[in-house]
């Protein structure tokens, strides 16, 4: 069984935002009205995370890109009164919108703020919302939505695959963000595939994963950048 | 069996719901035409894939847009397309919201009411070409073609040559273009010869120090310097960035060296001072292939100064360092690792070269590049070839276009800012508004959005208001374009043809095919065609400038040329480093398309060709200056002053050299005025802060505020989305007792605006920075109303040689509001 992870090199990002908006146009993340985002309610499942270090003029800008960590003991599904979110076969933790009661309470127990809530249904300003991509459902008000690894696109994948009757390639199933990272910072794949790239990645003497104490196994390493 | 049965009705699953979802929400959207919803709702659900060009910036990327029963979904990068291999920009990615924009133009309008009214009414093309052909052909017949004007954009290639035919034949010497960019060419012109923008080896420098150059950020084609530098950083390639604000750039560099605004000229010249004395420099390059390094006599006998002298005297590093804020110690380092760093570089933009000495900042830059001798060495400067296009035919000209052509553009200035701009937006503005040389009966306003983007605004909007037909091509009504008369929209470059070839600072030549992906949405049309339309009206010999049935036949004619070349090929899989060695090895050639037919079909379904083996060239063959040499002391300015002398004699009011310096406002005299010099900006001594402003990738020139997602997305580096901020140095900020957040008036001599503050240790303490491309007043819902435009209180300054705007030579102070 496959187990899907992401690395994000974090010496080839840029810190453009590039991935942001590919995530919001694939998935059709609701864009909220402008008074509500600067509430902080702006809806990013892939956000960008900004630290400053250093004393001036070596200022140092840390910029990372932050999508669900997919964990493998996710502390998101235990809190769900109703299991509306719960961690898959293939390691990605999923959300069933039609379940969700809106409680919240997932939101809390993210240790990395991951997931976003529809504080409105998923129209704004004079009727328009986002919706384009025919392969992901709109959610609706009072549900929590998150990242899935964009898997939507599994979900055709495996079809192909299944029809020809082969494994995944690696790199044939990517979420939209690290296909069109113009950095090609972002690495995706099955992790248990010793010969994928994600696989090498994530065993390179950068790579790491963010609060790793807390024992939540996430499955998103991120790769520090080189010092010169 | 269980998992694919499980898989099976998850598929099923899957595409119900989205089939459900699909059609529920398409018309809410957006705005999209019901006959496309409708196709959406009943068809069997195909998807489609077309590959065009992405139009939002000059960048030119290649993209694959995903179709569902032939609706444009969504867009992915194309990933065979050299320019960004599949990388994409969040504006590019974006673009779909531009072509389902519900404040699109469905059709040609035209204004019943003042200005700003917002009071238009539709008016069917005929009508409305009827209007602007009638006019046209009376001002001909009137022997005043040259009354007629086109301001454009970044056009480049066959557009532009589309418009300056049609100009060219109908007889007016006045199409203009007033991009940011413009004017980027003048300090390599006088340097170089040429007005071509160098190309930089970044594959194989090692070192790479931008002055002001944000190039990951900002520039020409983001992606592509996004792609070399991720894929450079393995190779230990180092970067330094030299600003006054860490943009984008700065953050992913090595090293941020914070510079004083206005000074980056003094700075490259006390690195000069460094690669010099301490004899780092490149003797072969400069002694064989560069003119004015040593002193010289001239043919007369009199004895000028050489670069060398100038520079030893004025630039040693303690005097850099008190102009420049740089310490002394950071210019030796700096000129060290330059000058014992083999295949280093150097760039310069942004900052720079956006000041009224930035002329002589950007020529002071490029020196370093001369004293490395990195002109055609690896990892140094190169200049591009460029695509072997068929040029289009000659247009017919009779007497009447042959006598408007001849007559003095509207730009020309009797009292002579800038001698070498090819175009100021202020004196375009100040000679219509007053009719000289002659009034101004017809202007063609082609994309961009002066009134929003330039600092004399209201000079212009006093021009546009006296104008008698003004007409635009946009297809959401922006601040400019509210003055219009009459207004012929656009395709978006979505629904239309065109072609992006040779994008500046790009290292190889290439050609971009845009195509419609999908048939138009409204009543638009594509400009390209209305000005073939246009001839075909006014007639007579203007009609040779409609020599081809539409746009689409043009580009096309245009692409047979890269046919018959025999050079290059179309884009396509596989096209890696190895395979490109071996064919630059062996002669690069195409040989796998029979006809231009089949050229042509793989050129459409690829979506570009390319060039990437280039003939190295000999050092002199590379610079056309009067010397054939890399020019230190530019001859091509000093023959500009001389000219300038000639014509200010005329009018009797002066008689040397001096006079003319002292007219232009420039300071140095002798010959340090044609040389790469320090020119002081003439900074306000009242306030204490210097104001820079910058772009966002999300929002560019200003053109991504009309889209809803890059507005959110706008400050999504500092957490302000829909909203401008100023970024303030920490210690700046507790002097004034302002915290994160706390609201601030940023006040220059001109105005001032309110803007949310942020704290951030990436710029100097007396800085304060402003991303430019909000506060719209026009230009659709979800443009107007956000955010505040830094240009508004900037001073009305431009380089003092080129007419660039001086973005960077305003101060202000900052206090909080109460």
């Amino acid at each position: 069984m496959a187990k899907w992870a992401m690395a994000i090199d974090l010496d080839r990002c840029t810190g453009c935002g590039a991935c942001m908006a590919a995530c919001k146009m694939e998935n059709n993340v609701p864009i909220v009205e402008p008074d509500e985002a600067l509430q902080g309610r702006v809806m990013h499942w892939m956000d960008m995370i900004t630290e400053y270090g250093g004393d001036y003029p070596g200022i140092e800008i840390k910029r990372m890109p932050k999508p669900c960590f997919h964990c493998d003991n996710p502390p998101c599904t235990r809190v769900c009164p109703v299991g509306a979110t719960y961690r898959n076969e293939e390691g990605l933790v999923a959300q069933v919108y039609h379940r969700c009661i809106g409680c919240r309470y997932c939101m809390v127990a993210c240790p990395f703020t991951a997931k976003v809530f529809n504080w409105k249904d998923p129209a704004w300003i004079e009727g328009a919302s986002t919706c384009f991509n025919p392969d992901v459902s709109r959610r609706m008000v009072g549900v929590v939505e998150k990242c899935t690894f964009c898997s939507h696109r599994l979900m055709k994948v495996k079809e192909t695959a299944d029809e020809e009757d082969r494994p995944i390639n690696d790199g044939e199933y990517v979420p939209a963000c690290a296909e069109i990272c113009p950095a090609d910072a972002i690495y995706f794949g099955d992790i248990e595939d010793k010969g994928s790239s994600v696989y090498k990645m994530s065993g390179d003497y950068r790579a790491s994963r963010v609060m790793e104490d807390l024992g939540v196994e996430p499955k998103v390493y991120y790769l520090v950048k080189r010092t010169r | 069996m269980e998992i694919k049965r499980r898989d099976f009705i998850k598929l099923v699953g899957g595409t119900s719901v989205s089939l459900a979802v699909g059609g529920c929400a398409m018309d809410e959207v957006l705005e999209i035409p019901d006959r496309l919803i409708h196709r959406v709702r009943t068809g069997p659900g195909i998807e489609t894939w077309k590959n065009t060009i992405c139009g939002l910036c000059p960048g030119g990327c290649g993209i694959s847009v995903r179709m569902v029963d032939g609706l444009p979904v969504s867009i992915r990068g194309n990933p065979h397309y050299p320019v960004n291999l599949g990388g994409m920009c969040s504006l590019g990615l974006n673009a779909l919201h531009m072509l389902y924009h519900p404040d699109r133009l469905k059709g040609p309008m035209k204004r019943t009411a003042n200005p700003g009214s917002g009071r238009w009414e539709p008016i069917t093309w005929d009508e409305a070409l009827k209007i602007i052909a009638e006019r046209l052909t009376e001002l001909r017949g009137g022997q005043k073609s040259r009354q007629v004007a086109v301001l454009g954009y970044d056009e480049r290639g066959l557009m532009e040559q589309h418009i300056a035919r049609f100009m060219k034949a109908y007889g007016s010497p006045n199409y203009f273009r007033f991009s940011p960019s413009q004017n980027d060419m003048v300090p390599h012109s006088l340097l170089h010869g040429h007005s071509r923008i160098p190309a930089y080896d970044f594959l194989n420098a090692k070192l790479i120090v931008s002055f002001g150059s944000n190039f990951l950020g900002e520039g020409y084609s983001p992606v592509y310097y996004t792609k070399l530098y991720s894929h450079h950083r393995e190779l230990q390639t180092q970067y330094i960035q030299v600003e006054s604000r860490m943009s984008l750039t700065a953050a992913n560099a090595d090293k941020w060296v914070p510079i004083r605004p206005g000074t980056y000229g003094a700075l490259a010249l006390g690195i000069a001072y460094v690669l010099i004395r301490e004899e780092l420099y490149d003797a072969r390059f400069v002694g064989g292939s560069t003119f004015g390094f040593e002193d010289w006599a001239d043919r007369s006998g009199s004895r000028h100064l050489g670069f060398r002298s100038i520079v030893l005297g004025n630039y040693y590093p303690e005097k850099v360092s008190e102009i420049t804020g740089v310490p002394t110690a950071a210019i030796l380092e700096l000129g060290r690792l330059l000058g014992n760093t083999p295949k280093s570089l150097v760039l310069g933009d942004g900052g720079a070269v956006d000041n009224t000495n930035g002329t002589f900042a950007q020529m002071a830059v490029q020196s370093l590049n001369a004293l490395l001798g990195n002109y055609e060495a690896e990892g140094g400067v190169f200049f591009t070839d460029q695509a072997p296009v068929r040029p289009l035919p000659d247009v017919e000209v009779d007497a009447v276009a042959a006598a408007g052509s001849r007559s003095e553009p509207l730009t020309s200035s009797r009292d002579v800012p800038f001698p070498l701009s090819d175009f100021s937006i202020e004196s375009f503005a100040k000679n219509i508004l007053a009719d000289s040389p002659y009034p101004l009966s017809v202007l063609f306003l082609y994309h961009g959005n002066p009134l929003f983007q330039t600092l004399n605004h209201l000079d212009f909007a006093g021009a546009l208001k006296k104008i008698p037909l003004v007409v635009s091509f946009d297809s959401i009504i922006n601040e400019t374009s509210e003055y219009a008369h009459l207004i012929l929209p656009e395709h978006t470059f979505l629904e239309s043809w065109g072609e992006i070839s040779d994008v500046p600072t790009v290292g190889f030549s290439h050609f971009g095919i845009q195509q419609p992906v999908v048939e138009p949405l409204h009543d638009t049309r594509g400009t390209g065609d209305v000005f073939t339309e246009l001839a075909r009206r006014v007639g007579g010999t203007v009609k040779s400038a409609a020599a081809f049935t539409d746009y689409r036949e043009e580009v096309r004619y245009a692409a047979e040329g890269l046919f018959r070349s025999g050079q290059g090929a179309v884009v396509a899989k596989g096209q890696k480093q190895p395979w490109i060695e071996f064919l630059q090895r062996r002669g690069w050639q195409t040989g796998r398309y029979a006809t231009f037919d089949e050229f042509w079909e793989q050129l459409l379904l690829n979506g570009g060709w390319w060039n990437p083996a280039r003939k190295k060239k000999n050092l002199d063959e590379l610079f056309t200056t009067p010397s054939g040499k890399f020019e230190f002391f530019s001859q091509r300015l000093n023959s500009e002053f001389n000219r300038l002398l000639l014509k200010l004699d005329e009018t009797g009011s002066s008689r040397n050299l001096e006079s003319v310096l002292s007219r232009l406002n420039i300071s140095a005299r002798g010959d340090n005025a044609m040389m790469p010099h320090h020119e002081a900006v003439p900074y306000e001594g009242d306030r204490p802060m210097y104001l820079v402003t910058f772009q966002v990738m999300p929002n560019r020139d200003g053109a991504g505020a009309a889209l809803p997602l890059m507005q959110e997305l706008f400050g999504y580096s500092v957490h302000s989305p829909w909203e401008s901020w100023a970024e303030i140095h920490p210690e700046t900020a507790a002097a004034a007792g302002v915290s994160n957040d706390d609201w601030v008036w940023v006040e220059s001599s001109i105005g001032n605006v309110r803007v949310k503050a942020k704290i951030t240790p990436g710029i100097m303490p007396d800085v304060v920075a402003i991303p430019f491309g909000m506060g719209h007043t026009s230009y659709g819902r979800y443009a107007r109303g956000h955010g505040v435009n830094p240009n508004t209180i900037m001073r009305n300054l431009h380089d003092l040689v080129s007419g660039k705007p001086a973005l960077e030579a305003t101060k202000v102070r900052i206090s909080r509001t109460s």
